[in-house]
């Protein structure tokens, strides 16, 4: 019965602790009766708890503490490192800092009692000079202020901000120079804001990506770009990162990455980067699209018509596919033919850029020219489509056009940007008898679910004002810079409309921080226990309601000290930073302190990864001749 | 255990809550890691950190009616854990234990004190081997007791109680203490 034995030794604890059942009990009874080696097991495990019990009632404890003492908790003071040698060189460097630790202890902590005990923050009071620490504990993760907070009590009994550095009385260490002045400003750069008074700071998640073609344009012309011209989060955010896909069931997904400030060794880079659910391209087939381009005055003059399908295009390639084709024809009469359908995406956004005002519209020869385009590079079993950009109602000569190329099974559909009743219904009737869509262009958001849908995908809206919010812990960051994102602050009532964000969307924004460097930072550590977040730099609330729902989601990321990695910057935050200081040294920025362009080639070439789409190659070389137009 | 204050005024409910459980339970958690983390003055700490969490976070326990005994046990249980990992104190706590060994040949004489000897013994143990013995003979706490302080399974204590004891066993079995 040898297993037998086996098994119920394992229970032998189990029935001395009483923890066995009825039956279990009784057959375990039996065994042991019969069983001698077994019972004497028991025994001796009994023998040997009993003797336990005897001894733990017996041993020693400690002292109880008082309610006082609880309040008044010192640093705990290392104990056993003292006894191994090799830590005795440290340790004198610990006394040290340990009596700097009693001294601070040794100050009087009372504390200061709640008035409303649900919203009101542990109050410390620390010393007989009036200094307040007001230490909120980590709250629910989507309310502001994470971190703590510190104040000072004035003699009226007023609890003033301070910066830690005052409280704990030291001089604060010489920083660059700081302007706050026009934080609300268009076009005036952000300034550093100390942490301490403006712990949030506050984004939109929409964001443009002219500024990149702008820069391009002119020195492509050779000329230095104007620097009013400049926007560096539209930079930042014209080339593709390697976010992480949101998770299954999330809507977004947000990457933080802290690094070293190339253009200036005291401060530090923190990379945010959100990226939305993906479009759904898995089926679709190879496209070959041919856009009609109406570039008469009435487009190109209105921000919502021309400006807007270019913006829109733009974010197009992004999604295209090596197998997909683009070409572009426009309305203008000496030359219509803007770009022969190409896979090559640097030629379609040259295309893009270079769109100008035509000539009066005559819409036949484009039309037919764009036919016979189509037929010459169409895609066997691929979706080629014409695609007509107008907001002017179709002329006679127009709809002899379609009737003469209905055989060739093209279909035609038509981006609408027009406001005219009279012309709509004449511009839906058209796109039925083309056998195409018609679809209403009025926003960014129509143009780009139109691209998306008649490339095959699938677009939804992923979300509704979407902002981002960032905290820093004042423990770490002194004081805070976002790099470009003028006119996106939203002001203290909220009233920024931050749009609607579609799916595969990604946002990149970059923080330049002044670090806190603490003195005393492990005695606050070992005086406030738990109550403070020690191990946070920073956290990233990102507020955003689903379509035609009132509820606030939230989405919640923060970034732990220990991840600051100033040796091996990812890809992603050296190609930023690269992209972030070539802005900043075309800006001409007050804050580009030591930037130079061959920290942005350096930064840049390392940064090139794959480089699927040839973007950052382009950049690169738009670097090289930033740099030579400056000389 | 609300006393009026001096001044004669209502006094905070938070403080007299805390002071209740300081009353009841100090002297259970204190016995408690004092055993588990084998250091009298680290013992306090935890404890006295366990009581600051509790004050912190009394109007939860409140509101969600959590039980008072299991949630400081609990309390001090994570923060005896956390003491041992900070600061690489594992590798020193297996540092004084290898130094704490007790020597078999030496506690062979009759003389000493065999309550010592047993709480030496069992310091030689895992400090989560040493928990649940002490969680379960002192504290007197049934399986699914200390399950939820560990936040482990029952099944998950059963084994560790069986084999905190069969390690126990046999090594006082070596020393001759027990037969």
């Amino acid at each position: 019965m040898k297993t037998n034995c086996t098994l119920y030794r394992q229970k032998i604890t189990a029935y001395l602790n009483q923890e066995l059942n009825k039956t279990e009990t009784v057959a375990f009874n039996t065994h042991v009766e019969q069983c001698e080696t077994c019972r004497k097991k028991v025994e001796s495990q009994r023998e040997a708890l009993a003797l336990l019990d005897q001894a733990l009632k017996a041993a020693p404890t400690p002292r109880a503490s008082t309610v006082e003492e609880i309040f008044a908790k010192k640093a705990p003071p290392p104990r056993a490192i003292w006894k191994n040698p090799q830590l005795q060189a440290a340790a004198a460097t610990l006394v040290i800092l340990l009596s700097l630790g009693f001294w601070l202890a040794t100050q009087k902590i009372e504390r200061h009692t709640a008035h409303r005990p649900t919203q009101t923050p542990t109050t410390i009071r620390y010393g007989n000079e009036g200094f307040v620490l007001s230490l909120r504990p980590t709250q629910k993760e989507n309310q502001p202020n994470r971190y703590a907070t510190f104040c000072k009590i004035s003699p009226t009994g007023q609890q003033i901000k301070v910066e830690l550095h005052d409280l704990l009385n030291r001089t604060p260490t010489k920083q660059p120079s700081i302007d706050h002045a026009g934080e609300y400003q268009a076009l005036v750069e952000n300034g550093f804001k100390p942490v301490c008074g403006h712990p949030l700071s506050t984004f939109a998640m929409n964001v443009d990506t002219a500024s990149y073609s702008t820069i391009r344009h002119c020195l492509s012309e050779n000329r230095r770009p104007d620097p009013r011209t400049i926007r560096i989060e539209e930079l930042v955010n014209s080339f593709n990162y390697d976010y992480p896909k949101p998770k299954k069931n999330a809507l977004f997904s947000i990457a933080l990455e802290a690094s070293n400030c190339p253009w200036n060794p005291a401060h530090q880079l923190v990379l945010i980067g959100i990226k939305s659910k993906d479009v759904n391209f898995s089926k679709a087939p190879p496209n070959n699209l041919l856009f009609v381009i109406d570039c008469s005055k009435s487009m190109k003059n209105n921000p919502d018509r021309l400006p807007l399908l270019k913006r829109a295009l733009r974010r197009m390639l992004k999604d295209m596919r090596p197998t997909d084709q683009l070409g572009i024809v426009t309305f203008s009469s000496p030359t219509p033919l803007v770009l022969e359908p190409t896979a090559n995406k640097q030629k379609i956004i040259q295309a893009i850029d270079s769109l100008q005002e035509g000539s009066s519209p005559n819409h036949t020869p484009p039309l037919n020219l764009a036919y016979t385009l189509l037929k010459k590079t169409r895609i066997q079993n691929g979706n080629n489509r014409i695609i007509l950009a107008t907001d002017k109602a179709p002329t006679t000569p127009f709809l002899t056009t379609i009737k003469m190329h209905r055989k060739e099974h093209i279909p035609l559909s038509v981006l609408d940007f027009s406001t005219t009743k009279n012309t709509i219904s004449k511009l839906e009737r058209f796109a039925h008898q083309a056998k195409g869509k018609h679809i209403r262009i009025s926003h960014l958001l129509d143009a780009r679910k139109a691209l998306v849908s008649e490339m095959g995908g699938q677009f939804f809206t992923v979300a509704e004002k979407a902002t981002i919010q960032v905290e820093f812990n004042p423990l770490y960051v002194k004081e805070y810079r976002l790099i470009g994102y003028e006119n996106q602050h939203i002001l203290t009532d909220g009233s920024l409309d931050a749009g609607t964000i579609g799916a595969g969307h990604t946002v990149t924004a970059l923080y330049e921080l002044i670090p806190a460097n603490l003195p005393y930072l492990s005695n606050i550590k070992s005086s406030f226990g738990d109550l403070v977040t020690f191990d946070e730099l920073m956290s990233v609330n990102l507020q955003y309601k689903r379509p035609k729902s009132n509820k606030t989601h939230h989405l919640v990321q923060s970034i732990k000290v220990r991840n600051i990695n100033p040796t091996t910057p990812s890809n992603n935050i050296r190609f930023t930073r690269a992209v972030a200081e070539f802005g900043l040294l075309m800006k001409n920025s007050k804050y580009k302190a030591a930037a130079n362009f061959e920290h942005v080639l350096t930064d840049a070439k390392k940064a090139r990864g794959k480089d699927l789409n040839g973007w950052r190659n382009d950049f690169i070389q738009l670097v090289k001749k930033a740099q030579a137009v400056e000389k | 255990m609300i006393k009026p204050t001096p001044d004669g005024k209502d006094p905070d409910p938070k403080i007299s809550a805390l002071e209740d459980a300081m009353v009841r339970y100090q002297k259970v958690l204190l016995r408690y890691t004092a055993r588990v983390l084998h250091n009298q003055d680290a013992a306090q700490d935890v404890v006295q950190l366990t009581f600051i969490r509790f004050h912190a976070n009394l109007e939860k326990i409140m509101k969600n009616k959590i039980q008072i005994k299991g949630w400081l046990f609990r309390t001090a249980h994570n923060a005896a854990v956390d003491f041992i990992r900070k600061e690489s104190r594992l590798r020193l706590l297996h540092f004084r234990q290898a130094e704490q060994r007790p020597d078999v040949h030496e506690m062979k004489s009759e003389e000493i004190d065999r309550e010592a000897v047993v709480l030496q013994h069992l310091n030689v143990l895992k400090p989560k081997e040493r928990e649940v013995l002490v969680l379960r003979l002192q504290e007197k706490m049934s399986y699914r007791e200390i399950a939820k302080i560990l936040d482990r399974s029952e099944g998950y204590v059963g084994t560790l109680i069986h084999t905190a004891t069969k390690k126990l066993t046999q090594s006082l079995q070596e020393a001759g203490v027990i037969a």
